[in-house]
């Protein structure tokens, strides 16, 4: 199997975290599609030295949260997005079943952590994740005990927002 | 955000069960060029360094078109110019490739990612304002030389006989000349406001992410 191939193969298995990391860094579905773009950009560009000593998933974590992290908008055009975010009224479509309970709950996360600050957004991803305190430290490049600190108290903030969003 | 309290550990449930029909690219040759606003500026540095070496090159058969008229001592400090302007801003253009053929870190921890690129970004803005600070005035005496068609070489004359050469006939020359130190003042200017605008302000957006990371750390 040649390189591409293979990239192409554990980025359809890894697909999951592309969709996950857009949605989280972007509320706007175009920009979305903008952000996985240069993520998958990143990705293959530093493809050539991924050695395998890791596995594949945390190597995409990093190349993944380092792209997002250096990644900025335009002035106008945040604003703009930023104006169209506390416009909507973050509807609720509700016909009482449980799947769309739980879609709807997904979606207001979603819209909720829009208010996180790009290094907040991380920790609430890899905890999600389900990466233990160590390895999301690990990840970030701080303490474990920072790591720890910083988790907690941005699960904290996130709370606050669901409260004053009105999305509990 | 349920009927009842925020609860991570039943989101965490509903995270990992998305199914994402997200496309994933069939041919990778069809990506685009990264939009990453750091790689924007390390293609755009690139690419006005290029325009510069081919400007010097042209610079250098410039007094050899007769169209010109530069000759004499005009020629002499026409080559002297080019000689310098190209001596002081040689060790800057070696900066310049060697940060254009650096990778960008995104493997490291994001930590040391972001200082890296941060660091190394500032260093690149710090050398661009060098490099184009000591351009403006090489550029503007080559011009000058170059658009006065032979004139300068009679203006070059009288600036080594001064105070003689004010005489009523000249002034107009040094006016000329005052006009050059004013525009090279003016371009030192717009340099530093055009760098402000376009390359600091990524500079500023990548100091807060280093922000976000240390607070609680104290």
């Amino acid at each position: 199997m040649n390189k591409e191939k293979e990239f192409l193969t554990l980025l359809e298995q890894h697909k999951g975290i592309l969709y996950k990391i857009s949605r989280m860094y972007e509320d706007n579905e175009e920009e979305q599609e903008e952000l996985r773009q240069e993520i998958v950009y990143q990705l293959w560009s530093s493809y050539q030295s991924f050695e395998g000593k890791s596995k594949f998933s945390t190597w995409m974590y990093r190349v993944a949260l380092n792209t997002v992290l250096t990644q900025f908008k335009k002035g106008n055009r945040k604003a703009q997005v930023e104006t169209q975010l506390n416009e909507e009224a973050y509807e609720v479509k509700s016909d009482g079943s449980d799947a769309l309970e739980k879609e709807n709950q997904l979606n207001y996360f979603y819209k909720a952590v829009q208010e996180l600050n790009k290094v907040e957004k991380a920790l609430i991803f890899l905890y999600l994740e389900g990466l233990p305190h160590r390895e999301i430290a690990a990840n970030l490049g701080i303490s474990e005990g920072n790591a720890r600190v910083k988790l907690n108290r941005t699960i904290s903030k996130l709370q606050k927002i669901v409260i004053q969003k009105g999305y509990e | 955000m349920s009927k009842g309290k925020f609860n991570l550990e039943e989101i965490q449930k509903e995270w990992n069960q998305q199914d994402p029909t997200i496309p994933i690219p069939e041919d990778l040759s069809c990506l685009k060029k990264a939009k990453n606003p750091i790689e924007k500026i390390r293609r755009n540095v690139m690419t006005e360094l290029h325009v510069i070496v081919v400007a010097i090159l042209f610079l250098i058969i410039v007094p050899f078109l007769k169209v010109y008229q530069i000759s004499g001592i005009s020629e002499l400090i026409y080559y002297v110019v080019l000689f310098l302007m190209v001596v002081s801003t040689l060790p800057s253009y070696i900066n310049f490739y060697s940060y254009y053929k650096k990778s960008a870190g995104v493997q490291y921890n994001s930590y040391r990612s972001v200082s890296k690129i941060y660091y190394e970004l500032k260093n690149m803005i710090r050398i661009y304002k060098t490099v184009n600070y000591v351009l403006i005035p090489y550029t503007f005496i080559l011009l000058f030389i170059i658009l006065s068609k032979g004139k300068s070489e009679f203006i070059f004359q009288c600036l080594m006989d001064l105070p003689g050469s004010f005489t009523p006939e000249n002034y107009v020359y040094f006016i000329a000349l005052g006009c050059v130190v004013l525009f090279t003042l003016l371009a030192i200017l717009f340099v530093a406001l055009w760098v402000k605008q376009f390359y600091s302000k990524h500079l500023k957006n990548l100091e807060e992410i280093l922000n976000q990371f240390d607070e609680d750390c104290e």
